[in-house]
């Protein structure tokens, strides 16, 4: 027997022990559905910080995953919301703009696609981006509240604040706040209105509201999000400015809505073992 | 033996460029991964006959999978990743899943057959590719030149016995 065919054979031999287990763990990963790997890139966008693997599966799906119209829309949606978490604007700009193409009646999209140039300093590309949004949703300006509006309307009042147009900036965001007064997104934007308006300890009671809301939950991780940073730099800046301890939320001012979110539970008036008496064991 | 070598440097990019590219879609199947990179690679290469019947001792034939695993496999590797990421950002994500900020899909199989995945990061992923790349290097050392080895001195079974 010569070594040529030694290893001929074990070449074969190898290539099939190998071959069956990788190329079925290959279709099984590679011919899923689309819309399944999209679904499951939502869920890692919303349940964990891995946008890594997001960004994976939404890619999957894209190239792989034979979709079209909003299923692809919703696929390149949930790229360009996993950019946004990385801060590639540029890369999540060109996201949104395909899911724009796709679905030019989609108000998220052209809300998503406003905040990516707002992310990247393109307050231009921003208002028309909100705008276009609002168009949809509020074309005569009568439309019913909801967070979402509410948001956009945020959104646009802020940016309108950025370049200038105080005017502007305060009709839309005290709009926003008349339609969502509890909305922590809103309080928190709603309080660069109040603030061009030199109101400056109502701007801290709304975003000491804002805050206590957005932390209140012992799991949340926006305190660790950039968006969390954010609030949080603003808000120490503002106790300073009011000359208030900045490690501690600033007294709430008279006539705003109670937080109850701090208060303990109500003791119980009375045991539960006055209605169920310890068996005499324990007497 | 340059132009086998030349030849060799080309298959292995090519090969390390597909698996680079369908690990970021498909996962990392530790060894198989590597095992099989290595068979594709051997296979091209001795069955497009481009070792062109040079010989190599054992020791020269490790001494070139090493280059074509450093030189042509790892930079295919990362190119086929640089090709299926969305953004081009393969370094990145490398980074990202060195430090463990990121995880990569790794599958497996369980003692009693249940196919796993996870994604894997940091100082486990780092032994899991050296392991891989382990096998490789060792399929790649004795696959590409199988009828081309030399017999060494005192060396029983390395060459022709026929």
């Amino acid at each position: 027997m010569t070594t040529s065919r030694k290893s001929g054979g074990l070449r074969r031999a190898l290539s099939l022990i190998i071959l069956v287990p990788v190329l079925s763990m290959f279709t099984a990963n590679v011919f899923t559905s689309g819309k399944a790997d999209t679904d499951a890139g939502w869920n890692v966008l919303m349940d964990s910080r891995d946008t890594d693997a997001a960004i994976r599966l939404c890619t999957r799906a894209i190239r792989f995953g034979r979709l079209a119209g909003d299923d692809l829309a919703r696929a390149h949606e949930c790229l360009a919301t996993a950019a946004m978490r990385q801060d590639k604007y540029a890369e999540a700009r060109k996201e949104m703009q395909t899911v724009n193409a796709l679905r030019p009646d989609y108000p998220g999209g052209l809300r998503l696609l406003g905040e990516a140039c707002l992310a990247a300093d393109d307050t231009a590309c921003a208002l028309e981006n909100f705008s276009s949004a609002l168009r949809l949703l509020d074309a005569d300006g009568k439309a019913e509240g909801s967070a979402g509006l509410a948001r956009i309307y945020a959104l646009r009042g802020h940016t309108r604040l950025d370049t200038g147009d105080k005017a502007g900036g305060i009709a839309d965001l005290s709009r926003a706040f008349a339609m969502a007064p509890e909305d922590p997104a809103v309080l928190y934007h709603y309080g660069f209105a109040l603030e061009a308006q030199g109101k400056q300890r109502e701007a801290l009671d709304m975003l000491e509201r804002a805050w206590a809301e957005k932390t209140h939950d012992l799991f949340s991780t926006f305190m660790l999000s950039k968006e969390g940073q954010e609030w949080l730099s603003r808000l120490v800046e503002l106790r300073m400015a009011l000359n208030f301890d900045p490690m501690n939320p600033a007294p709430p001012l008279e006539g705003s809505p109670p937080d109850h979110r701090f208060d303990p539970p109500e003791a119980p008036s009375f045991s539960p073992l006055d209605e169920n008496p310890a068996p005499e064991m324990f007497e | 033996m340059l132009k086998s070598f030349l030849s060799g440097i080309l298959v292995t990019a090519l090969v390390g460029t597909f698996f680079g590219y369908a690990r970021y879609f498909v996962g990392f199947f530790p060894v198989f991964h590597g095992a099989l990179a290595a068979i594709i690679a051997a296979s091209l290469f001795s069955g497009l006959k481009l070792h062109g019947g040079s010989t190599t001792t054992a020791k020269q034939s490790f001494t070139i999978a090493i280059l074509w695993t450093i030189l042509a496999y790892f930079p295919g590797q990362v190119f086929g990743l640089w090709l299926a990421h969305p953004w081009h950002d393969a370094l990145g994500l490398i980074a990202r899943i060195w430090d463990g900020s990121a995880g990569e899909q790794v599958m497996g199989a369980t003692t009693t057959g249940h196919a796993f995945n996870l994604g894997i990061g940091g100082g486990f992923w780092t032994f899991l590719n050296l392991l891989d790349t382990a096998v490789l290097l060792i399929l790649l050392h004795r696959l590409p030149w199988p009828d081309a080895v030399v017999p060494q001195t005192g060396e029983v079974g390395k060459g022709d016995v026929s």
